[in-house]
């Protein structure tokens, strides 16, 4: 999960693009480049999903790890490109009340 | 006339109180207070004072001090002294220091008139230059007793003190200092002391110089005496010295000082009241005792404090315990010695009490005395036991026999298994006195820990309220070496505060005991409860620590636990958190059991014809006894009494094989009768019967032990078993002596023959050896019953004469007939007595000869009767003979059950109880079986056989929840009329279909499964407690997948546990051998694999055998299931998924029902099988997760994840508390996408429906 700022509008936004699906066999790797990314100045982190069609309980525990992790380090945080399935899962933990949540 | 006081006064308060009576006196003075030595010098240098009025102990200027300066200073000035108490030594003292009187404050009322006399008395003042006058005449020194010298110093050039000469000394310095004035007046001091301190020089050349005086408080002799005193300046020039010998004072204050420091710091509370109970003085240990801070309760009333001391007789010494009141709260003991202080006179001035807290010695004697009466109960229950235990065998033994008596279908019989019943729970309850009485159980015997931790869960389980929920989890067969009752009471101990830290709120308490490296045995008791601070921790295991009122508990408990667990040699630890409750790990010592009894080769038939010396002391027990064994064919001799046994043995040592004792007996115990009888016949084989092991001691020491020890209540079977088994081991018959005991010729019948002539039982024997037979003859009627008694069955033919002194014919054969009533007995009369023979036929005597007979006429007649005799025989061997086919039909051969694809071989040890094995199909076609192991071999256990069979046919009928099955039988077992024979099940439910195999283990614990697809067998770790005994058995389960070619081998734990002559059991290689016989015919391996175990037990098997096997076949070609076997990583769950999906694809889980449907259930499978793989086999590198997919009859599919764990409760998940936390999503995911979601035996199962309601935003 490479960490890439396309944004030249918008210098201080990190985007982290999933990479996959988020589920037990790639939350590991995922988590790992994400922290990476995270390490980089930024004023606000925002997770594209728009290349996962699944994210499991694991998946939905590194989401939270990384919102946390901006929380401490002050910077905002959303998630984008969810797909409807996603929205259903992530509702059901009420993550949206956490975060903006944006559906594809 | 007014008069000036000086007064040396530690404050103004006190020169007040000292006052106030002279003023009240009105006595016309005025007075000036001074504090310090060196006011109090000047002030009597510088003033003229009629009288010193001097306190006696101010700080750095006690009253020697003071009378010293005054007598240096101002010798005629009068001194009185003023002190707390008018002490003995302290006036005598005080007056030989120059004091004029003494007064104590308690009397101060005094100081007036003493005063008035000294003024009275002061001669008008003398002014200095008479001072000096009076020094230069030296008359005033020489009546001093306090040493006085004067010295003129000696200047250098310069003016400066270079020495200074001794001018004159008094009488009393001469004394005190041993040097004569004739010695050094005249002198100097550096001629007389070369090496004299330069600084004394200097320091009394100043004193000449300026005048000033000098106190000399600490100077050492050489003889080392101290002085204590002056230096002053009498004239220039000059220097006087003016001092005491203090070395006594000194030597008192600091004998003074250290006592006081003693009190203050010694352990005891001390405290010293006044005559009305005020506290005077209280040391910091009394107020440590008391919880005072310091000073808090001096001046408060003794009774406030301490009230339970009794203070109504000031005069008198008490001591004695009584309660304390700490201010903490809580109980507290107090131990005090109280005595009075008296003044000269022996009239009490105050009290002074020593008091020691004795709470933890007083509950150590409390405790003390609990034990010693528990330990008197224990006693007395222990007796009763005993004599309780010989009514239940009496009882017990009585039935049997009337039972074997009775028809098959007598309902008398009925009647017989209410009192067996009713004997063998009177037998438990037996059991538990002697449990509390603590007999029951060896020293350092093997311990079945697994056992006893079971049986003290039960008895928590019973006894804990139902807000406690308790959880067991038990690995089988740990030994250790110990005492059970005390492993009993570490776990009941540690239930019990583990119970204390969970009231009132309840919780979950959890057992748990596992094997560590085979050579440890971990037993962990885990409560929910309210958990300990730090502090609490750390003092958890001291003894009569506790944090519960003392009403609620002594504070033994975990340290009595620490004392056994350390007896046992081994380690207790605990880890808790407030809040988190507290968990305590007891790691103790495993040992390899001996060899347990179940594993000794027992007789099918408890039957023999051995000679048995039978002896108990109570009549009954001896009686029953001995008609219980001979029915079963044994020769039983009974003795009622010790000595007469041994008498027996004595006069006929040859005619016995065994004896069988009782231990307690009067005069002589069955321990002493059998090492005197060992005496005689050294090899003689001893049975020892008790009531308890309360008497083992006397075994220790026995040159050859017991073969057998019984406890009472035992059964006439059980007994013969015993008999069996020890005649079985003897390594040969023993040798027999004389014609009595000699073995009869093959084919040669004995005839015991009695006749009192010696003529004709001479011609009568040789006639009938003549003809072929053996002859035991008796001289008498009692000789032959003798005869007959010690060697029953010996005899084929009785022939007596009817007159014969001591026990004539008619009374031996009535006698004969009871002992056996088929024995032929042929009479010989020498008259036609008609009376005669009428009663010996009315008591069933076969024939009869009139003397004289011809010899051919006896020899024909015993024929005939030897022939019938012959043939009774004949019939006794062909029931023995069917019987011994019956078994061997039974044995060694594997039977497929009723065209099911499962094999089992049975063979059971005997006809009674022993393991069952029964299969059935079902109309879905999968098969339930179910293994059992009934608990004894007794006529009772085959009774229990057939109710267990019948109970589980009826519940099969309706059921096949396996867990609610084996809670139904549980149930009816307890309930039922054999309660007391407990049934270990492994029950099983197999499709072969889909290869799901669900297993239920309550209480066989072992089954292999041996895996096609890897090649290795691994066991199936599952375990449970028997059925029927504990009200909520505690079994396990586990879920399997069999892959096609997969076979499980089962068996009871007489095939897994059968044991080498070097005592390894044969599951150890089970394993391997299974593997090896992956590629046999499953008919042969099963056959094989047993005749490996019977060739590994030596031939013999000491339990019966069970062994089931079952293969996993192919699949059919048209199979709709789905049945994975993946690799127990995190990869494979994707694998696994896009397996499924494609599944459900072609099943037509897509579309036409929608996408959302078979998304979420792809979602909760993935979470499924993440539980599985990251939680199912931790650590285990071969594990491996197996999926299952099938439609469900009703729509929609049904979807299993089956792990190598033993699964978990879902319902006691927690889901995450808020929406930021981390874990615990898993399961609720799966709640809510799947339709249900269930868990047993580390299966997980979710059924799906289509068209799930929507997500409510």
């Amino acid at each position: 999960m490479p960490s890439t700022n396309p944004s030249s509008n918008d210098p201080v936004t990190l985007r982290i693009p999933s990479g996959g699906n988020l589920v037990a066999s790639t939350v590991e790797a995922r988590r790992k480049a994400a922290m990476e990314a995270l390490a980089a100045p930024c004023a606000e982190a925002v997770l594209d999903l728009a290349e996962a069609e699944v994210v499991d309980s694991l998946g939905i525990t590194l989401i939270l790890g990384l919102f946390k992790t901006c929380q401490q380090r002050k910077i905002g945080f959303r998630v984008e490109g969810a797909n409807a399935d996603l929205m259903r899962v992530f509702k059901l933990f009420s993550l949206p009340k956490l975060f903006p949540i944006v559906e594809r | 006339m007014h008069h000036k006081i000086l007064l040396v006064a530690t404050s103004d308060a006190q020169a007040g109180m000292i006052l106030r009576p002279l003023q009240e006196a009105g006595l016309p003075l005025s007075s000036e207070r001074v504090a310090t030595s060196q006011d109090l010098r000047a002030a009597l240098m510088g003033g003229s004072w009629d009288l010193v009025l001097c306190e006696h102990a101010l700080p750095g200027l006690a009253y020697p001090k003071v009378l010293a300066d005054v007598q240096a200073l101002a010798p005629a000035l009068p001194c009185i002294v003023i002190a707390p108490s008018g002490d003995e030594d302290l006036v005598s003292r005080a007056l030989r220091l120059g004091a004029r009187d003494f007064i104590s404050i308690g009397r101060l009322a005094r100081l007036p008139q003493a005063v008035r006399r000294e003024l009275a008395n002061v001669p008008p003042r003398p002014r200095a230059p008479e001072r000096a006058e009076a020094a230069e005449t030296g008359l005033l020194e020489d009546l001093m007793d306090e040493a006085y010298g004067l010295h003129e110093v000696i200047f250098d050039a310069q003016g400066v003190p270079a020495d200074f000469r001794f001018v004159r000394l008094n009488p009393a310095f001469e004394r005190l200092t041993g040097i004569r004035a004739a010695d050094v007046v005249g002198r100097t001091a550096l001629e007389l002391v070369p090496g004299l301190s330069a600084d004394w020089i200097r320091k009394f050349g100043n004193v000449a110089l300026t005048g000033q005086p000098l106190a000399v408080d600490d100077y050492r002799s050489l003889r080392g005496r101290t002085f204590a005193g002056l230096a002053f300046c009498p004239q220039p020039g000059h220097f006087a010295v003016l001092f005491n010998d203090v070395t006594a004072t000194l030597a008192l204050e600091t004998t003074k000082e250290r006592l006081a420091t003693a009190v203050e710091q010694i352990t005891e509370g001390i405290f010293i009241a006044d005559l009305e109970g005020v506290l005077l003085y209280v040391n910091p240990a009394m107020e440590r005792i008391l919880g005072a801070g310091p000073g808090e309760i001096l001046g408060q009333p003794v009774a406030g404090v301490l009230p339970g001391l009794p203070l109504e007789d000031a005069g008198d010494a008490w001591q004695g315990r009584f309660p304390g009141r700490p201010a903490a709260g809580g109980s507290q003991i107090l131990e005090c010695t109280l005595a009075p202080v008296r003044d000269a006179s022996g009239t009490p001035t105050s009290r002074v009490g020593i008091v020691h807290d004795v709470t933890l010695e007083a509950e150590t004697e409390r405790s003390l005395r609990q034990m010693e009466k528990m330990k008197a109960l224990a006693e007395v229950a222990g007796g009763v036991s005993h004599d309780f235990n010989n009514l239940l065998a009496a009882i017990l033994s009585a039935t049997e026999l009337i039972e074997w008596q009775l028809s098959a279908d007598s309902p008398i019989r009925l009647k017989l298994q209410v009192i067996y019943q009713a004997v063998m729970r009177a037998g438990e309850l037996n059991r538990q006195v002697r449990a509390f009485s603590r007999t029951t159980e060896e020293k350092n015997a093997p311990i079945d820990l697994s056992q006893v931790v079971k049986e003290a869960i039960h008895l928590v389980r019973s006894t804990f309220p139902a807000t406690i929920q308790v959880r067991a989890t038990l690995t089988s067969g740990l030994w250790t070496t110990g005492d059970a009752s005390q492993i009993h009471q570490v776990v009941m101990n540690l239930s019990i505060n583990a119970l204390q830290a969970m009231l009132p709120a309840g919780g979950t308490l959890e057992f748990t005991l596992e094997d560590r490296a085979g050579n440890a045995a971990v037993l962990t008791v885990r409560d929910s409860g309210c958990g300990m601070e730090p502090e609490v921790l750390e003092r958890v295991f001291e003894p009569f620590f506790t944090t519960k009122e003392r009403t609620e508990g002594k504070g033994l408990g975990l340290s009595v636990v620490h004392g056994i667990v350390s007896a046992h040699g081994g380690t207790i630890s605990v880890r808790s958190e407030p809040g988190l409750g507290s968990v305590f790990q007891v790691v103790l010592p495993c040992s390899v059991p001996e060899a347990p009894a179940t594993l000794e080769p027992v007789p099918e038939e408890p039957t023999g014809h051995e000679r048995i010396l039978f002896v108990d002391d109570e009549e009954v027990l001896s009686a029953l006894g001995k008609q219980g064994l001979q029915m079963l064919g044994y020769r039983v001799t009974s003795r009622s009494d010790s000595q007469e046994a041994l008498e027996e043995v004595t006069h006929h040592p040859q005619d016995f094989d065994l004896l069988v004792t009782d231990l307690s007996m009067p005069n002589m115990s069955g321990v002493e009768l059998t090492q005197k009888i060992r005496k005689i016949c050294p090899d003689l084989p001893a049975i020892l019967i008790t009531g308890a092991f309360q008497d083992s001691m006397p075994l220790e020491g026995m040159s050859t032990p017991f073969a057998q020890v019984l406890l009472k209540p035992v059964t006439i079977l059980d007994m013969a078993k015993a008999i069996r088994k020890v005649m079985n081991m003897r390594p040969a018959a023993r040798s027999r002596q004389g014609q009595a005991a000699e073995p009869r010729p093959e084919g040669a019948p004995v005839i015991l023959l009695a006749e009192d002539s010696n003529t004709t039982r001479s011609l009568l024997r040789s006639w009938l050896v003549k003809a072929g037979y053996v002859v035991d003859e008796a001289r008498d009627g009692q000789e032959a019953w003798e005869a007959m008694e010690r060697n029953p069955g010996r005899h084929s033919v009785l022939v007596t004469d009817i007159v014969m002194p001591r026990l004539d014919g008619l009374r031996l054969s009535a006698k004969v007939r009871k002992l056996d009533a088929s024995i032929p007995i042929l009479m010989l009369s020498s008259t036609d007595d008609t009376e005669s023979v009428k009663e010996a036929l009315h008591l069933h005597v076969n024939d009869f000869l009139t003397k004289p007979f011809e010899s051919a006429i006896l020899v024909a007649t015993v024929e005939r009767l030897c022939a019938d005799q012959a043939s009774r025989v004949k019939i006794l061997r062909s029931h023995e003979t069917a019987q011994a086919v019956r078994m061997a039909q039974r044995a060694m051969e594997a039977i497929p059950e009723k065209d099911m694809p499962i094999y089992s071989i049975s063979e059971p040890l005997t006809d009674a109880g022993g393991d069952v094995f029964r299969a059935f199909r079902r109309e879905d076609g999968s098969i339930f079986f179910a293994i059992a192991d009934v608990a004894g071999h007794s006529v009772i256990s085959s009774y229990a056989v057939a109710a267990y069979l019948g109970m589980l046919t009826n519940f099969l009928a309706s059921d096949l929840d396996l867990r609610a099955l084996a809670f139904k039988l549980n149930r009816a077992i307890q309930a039922g009329p054999f309660s007391e024979v407990p049934i270990c099940g492994l029950f099983g439910h197999w499709d072969p279909a889909t290869g799901r195999i669900h297993l239920l283990n309550a209480g066989i614990p072992h089954a292999l499964w041996h895996r096609a697809t890897r090649g290795t067998a691994r066991p199936i770790a599952i375990n449970g407690t028997p059925l029927g005994v504990l009200d909520e058995p505690i079994v396990e389960e586990k879920v399997v997948i069999l892959a096609p070619g997969d076979r499980l081998l089962l068996g009871s734990d007489g095939f897994f546990e059968a044991v080498s002559p070097e005592k390894q059991p044969f599951l150890e290689l089970a394993g391997p051998i299974w593997e090896n016989l992956r590629g046999t015919d499953l008919f042969q391996a099963i056959n094989l694999i047993s005749e490996a175990a019977r060739a590994h037990a030596g031939g013999n098997f000491g339990d019966d055998l069970l062994v089931v096997a079952l293969e996993q076949p192919p699949p059919p070609r048209d199979s709709d299931h789905l049945a994975l076997d993946l690799p127990a990583n995190l990869r494979a769950i994707d694998d696994a998924c896009e397996t499924l999906e494609a599944f459900l694809d072609g099943k037509g889980w897509t579309a036409s029902q929608g996408g959302q449907d078979r998304y979420d259930t792809l979602l909760a499978v993935r979470e499924a099988l993440s539980n599985a793989v990251l939680h199912g086999s931790p650590g285990d590198c071969a594990a491996s997760v197996q999926l299952w997919a099938k439609p469900s009859p009703g729509g929609g599919f049904r979807v299993g994840v089956v792990d190598g764990g033993q699964g978990f409760d879902l319902g006691a998940h927690t889901p995450p508390d808020t929406a930021s936390s981390e874990r615990g999503r898993g399961i609720p995911l799966m709640q809510f996408f799947a339709n249900r979601v269930a868990m047993v035996g580390g299966e997980l199962v979710m059924d799906f429906r289509p068209s799930h309601p929507p997500l409510n935003d």
